[in-house]
């Protein structure tokens, strides 16, 4: 599903060049649920920025479902935002003049979908959550965990193949960000492809797939718990970890 | 039409401080349509109103007074010119018309003109013209004079003197009511030029205030009006001619009202371009959102542009139709008070109006957009202080 070979990404910051990534490589097959960790500024954040097409490698090539999203114009990037990748971020980046309710909408009015079918849709999203009885509360009377949550049926209303998730839990209280991290393994479980950022620890290693990035470099990518999908995807990021440690 | 629901929703999420806006574009567009409209329209009217003649020919005296006095009815002169020059002019191939009139007296401050029925300001109907070919004491008024004086067909009215001397006994009667021209004669009273002559205010039995020439062909009027001077020892002068320097003049006030009115529509645009950039920060972080959820680069500025162009799509319409109001009830005013003629906006003008209003929000929405388009999502959405 997601394949990325030798992908770098570098900033300019005051003239100078700060390599965000380093020839970065991976796959990630379908349902998996990955988490990427590192600690603060190795890269992970940007890598999930690429991986969601918010932002453009400098140099490599990312795969998504076959295609390459480096030759995409700036019009098919939104629409592979829209249709297949649902974003959770860790500020949440609700709307604040918008209810609940319409916040998970958004999505669903940049598809084009009609009034009616759009309600029900985020109405259902809503339930998944268990925000339901919130649905017309505006972001800033919800606390941080019922936030997250309108964010996660936000993005998954479209019924995307892809949820990126970055620290998700970074904003919430330990009790609360277990409860969303239940619901978004819940999503998982249902075929959904997780892909989690992230440098808690405890976090990291729920995640069968565990990627770890230091200084823009992949420098492990395993299968802790055992490989359980996608042999060949085990093999390929096993040698490629291989390689960027020795680079 | 996402972007437009986009626009609307943002539009209508801070109803107060857009009401404030769109009431400002209303101020601006209306104070400034309304004051370009005065100005063009007036501009306008003194241009037409001076091709109404080729030349006016008078007493001897500044050539502009005799335009402003012979066809804009403004100042007054007691001397007159013999009546056999137009006699002598009639008669003359080089003159394709002459219109003799008389200026004398006022009817509560609308100038009493007597002339003929080919004077310009009947010219295109019979039926005013007619009433003029008379010696009855009959009056044909312009709209303006009708209307501040609230005169219908068959009032009577007296003339300043003849009211002042208690002189109830020698009416005018209302004939005809002349229909809204937006030029001079509006406000204008106009007699048969037999009953003129016996106006108190009138000396002479022979005599005129002037008369209005019109030439057989143009290239005739210099040497015309070379002779007029050398064999009647009168005053000539040349509408367009004097036209054009009074339009100078009046150029100068119209450049301080265009300025004026820019300046309010300048200000009018800006509350709409602080209403933007208010909460630039919220505003580009709900571009990113917009963008990482889906939405292209060209929807956001769509949105952001259909944003502003519906504020000012708004303001104008409704500010456009302030104007023409304004110039409706303004322009009678302006005309029975200063004498200048102002009519309505036309619909070319207020369509205009509405257009440069919209487009004016189109590229502030446009200049707004292109900026916040420009940053990166990732890191805009990355950086909590963004």
């Amino acid at each position: 599903m997601i394949r990325l070979e030798n992908i770098s990404r570098t900033f300019f910051v005051g003239g100078r060049p700060v390599h965000a990534l380093r020839k970065v490589s991976f796959s990630i097959a379908e349902g998996e649920y990955v988490t990427i960790m590192g600690a603060s500024g190795s890269g992970k954040s940007t890598l999930l920025n690429i991986l969601g097409c918010l932002d453009r490698p400098n140099a490599g090539r990312y795969f998504l479902d076959g295609r390459e999203v480096g030759g995409m114009k700036d019009e098919e990037l939104a629409a592979v935002r829209g249709h297949k990748i649902g974003f959770v971020f860790q500020a949440f980046h609700l709307v604040p003049r918008l209810t609940a309710l319409e916040n998970v909408e958004l999505p669903m009015v940049f598809a084009g979908a009609e009034r009616g079918a759009r309600r029900r849709a985020a109405q259902k999203a809503l339930e998944t959550v268990g925000l339901a009885d919130r649905a017309e509360h505006r972001p800033n009377q919800l606390s941080g965990g019922e936030r997250q949550r309108v964010a996660i049926a936000r993005s998954i209303v479209m019924k995307p193949a892809i949820l990126l998730a970055d620290e998700p839990t970074g904003n919430l209280d330990s009790r609360t960000g277990l409860e969303v991290i239940a619901l978004l393994e819940k999503l998982n479980t249902s075929g959904m492809t997780l892909v989690i950022v992230t440098h808690d620890p405890k976090l990291g290693s729920r995640a069968p797939h565990l990627i770890r990035l230091s200084d823009g470099r992949v420098i492990e990518d395993v299968f802790p718990k055992g490989a359980v999908t996608a042999k060949r995807s085990i093999n390929r990021a096993g040698e490629r970890a291989d390689e960027n440690v020795a680079d | 039409m996402i972007w437009l629901r986009l626009a609307w929703d943002r539009a209508t999420a801070r109803l107060f401080v857009t009401l404030v806006v769109v009431l400002g574009v209303i101020i601006g567009s209306a104070v400034s349509e309304t004051i370009i409209g005065i100005t063009e329209s007036a501009g306008k009217t003194l241009v037409e109103t001076g091709r109404a003649a080729d030349l006016v020919i008078g007493p001897v005296e500044d050539p502009r007074l005799l335009v402003l006095q012979g066809l804009f009815l403004i100042g007054g002169s007691s001397a007159q010119i013999p009546a056999y020059v137009a006699e002598e002019l009639r008669d003359d191939p080089r003159v394709a018309q002459v219109v003799p009139y008389i200026l004398g007296g006022n009817v509560r401050g609308f100038p009493i003109v007597g002339t003929t029925r080919n004077h310009p300001a009947l010219a295109g109907s019979d039926v005013l013209a007619d009433f003029l070919e008379t010696n009855d004491r009959v009056a044909v008024v312009g709209s303006v004079v009708a209307r501040s004086l609230r005169l219908k067909i068959g009032d009577k009215i007296l003339s300043a003197h003849e009211a002042l001397e208690g002189n109830a006994g020698k009416p005018l009667t209302v004939a005809a009511v002349r229909r809204t021209h937006g030029d001079p004669w509006d406000r204008a009273v106009f007699v048969p030029l037999p009953v003129a002559r016996t106006h108190h205010a009138f000396q002479g039995e022979k005599t005129l205030s002037g008369l209005l020439v019109r030439c057989a062909t143009p290239r005739e009027l210099l040497g015309l009006e070379s002779d007029l001077r050398k064999r009647f020892s009168v005053g000539t002068a040349f509408p367009a001619l004097e036209v054009r320097v009074i339009r100078k003049l009046w150029g100068d006030f119209e450049s301080v009202f265009e300025g004026v009115a820019f300046l309010v529509f300048f200000l009018s645009l800006l509350s709409l371009v602080v209403m933007v950039t208010t909460g630039f920060r919220n505003r580009r972080r709900e571009l990113a959102i917009l963008r990482a959820i889906g939405f292209s680069r060209f929807e956001i500025i769509l949105s952001s542009v259909a944003e502003t162009t519906l504020l000012t799509g708004v303001g104008g319409v409704i500010g456009t139709g302030i104007a023409f109001a304004g110039s409706f009830f303004l322009g009678p005013l302006l005309t029975a008070g200063w004498g200048i003629p102002v009519m309505p906006l036309s619909a070319g003008t207020m369509i205009m109006g509405c257009l440069i209003v919209s487009s004016a929000g189109a590229v502030i929405g446009l200049l707004l957009a292109v900026p916040l388009l420009r940053c990166e999502i990732s890191v805009i959405l990355s950086d909590p202080l963004q």
